[in-house]
């Protein structure tokens, strides 16, 4: 996982490729899996899955394809601003750090990134086939791999 | 008209104009529709208020689902809803100020 310690470093790489997506995420929180605290009370997080975000079978054992829910991600700098302010103010006092990856970086078989319908500068990391939660927990993990981190990113956005 | 992913998204901004007592934001949200400079300020504000609100905690919202998860799911559908109607500056303008 590569680290970028200011805007200047991560804007340089990021010139020489196309476009990123991003995720604002908790100090010493997982980039793709929650854990409870990173939720507030009324949602439902299984295996680091939250469930709301997902289209899983009535009866939980599979996730299945939907092309507009999945893990969200901002593509522009001005709707990651507006995510990042909605993180630190529901995590107060926290660090939160910015992690984030190309747009064309090599997915797990079966994911993809698909633009919001409705809002510029949102994405959604989503699935293609139905897969269980086990296996839609691997696919995260690899994908939280490949992402690079900025370390608290408040003073540059 | 403001497009929402889920029916829920409406209620619990209601639900906020209501706890917030903000009855320019509700008429807004029940109209579904911005006709100006003015009220796109205001919506975009309220967004705000109800992030903080949501932030305070001990929100008790009429639907499954937490305050947090909702107002990420109204950021996407009100500045979606702005931008396409010509308010992208306003909605900006209060994602700075936040």
């Amino acid at each position: 996982m590569e680290q970028f310690k200011t805007i200047e470093d991560l804007r340089e790489k990021i010139k020489e490729y196309e476009g990123y997506l991003a995720r604002p995420t908790r100090g010493l929180s997982h980039p793709t899996l929650y854990r409870k605290r990173d939720v507030q009370e009324g949602d439902v997080v299984i295996k680091g899955v939250r469930e709301n975000d997902w289209f899983f079978s009535d009866d939980r054992k599979w996730v299945l394809p939907h092309d507009q829910m999945g893990l969200s991600f901002s593509s522009n700098w001005q709707h990651l601003k507006g995510v990042y302010k909605m993180k630190e103010k529901h995590n107060s006092g926290a660090v939160i750090n910015v992690y984030w990856m190309l747009e064309k970086s090599d997915l797990p078989q079966h994911m993809k990134f698909m633009p919001d319908n409705k809002k510029k500068g949102h994405f959604l990391l989503t699935i293609t086939v139905p897969m269980t939660l086990y296996q839609l927990v691997q696919k995260l993990k690899l994908v939280a791999f490949r992402m690079s981190v900025m370390k608290d990113a408040r003073k540059v956005l | 008209m403001i497009e929402y992913s889920y029916n829920e998204e409406k209620t619990v901004a209601l639900y906020f104009a209501d706890l917030l007592n903000n009855s320019k934001a509700k008429e807004i949200v029940k109209l579904g529709v911005v006709s100006s400079s003015k009220e796109a300020t205001i919506l975009s504000k309220f967004f705000w208020e109800m992030v903080n609100k949501s932030a305070d905690g001990n929100v008790n919202l009429p639907c499954e689902g937490s305050s947090q998860y909702w107002t990420e799911k109204l950021y996407n559908s009100i500045g979606g809803y702005l931008e396409d109607s010509g308010y992208e500056k306003e909605w900006n303008t209060e994602i700075d100020n936040a």
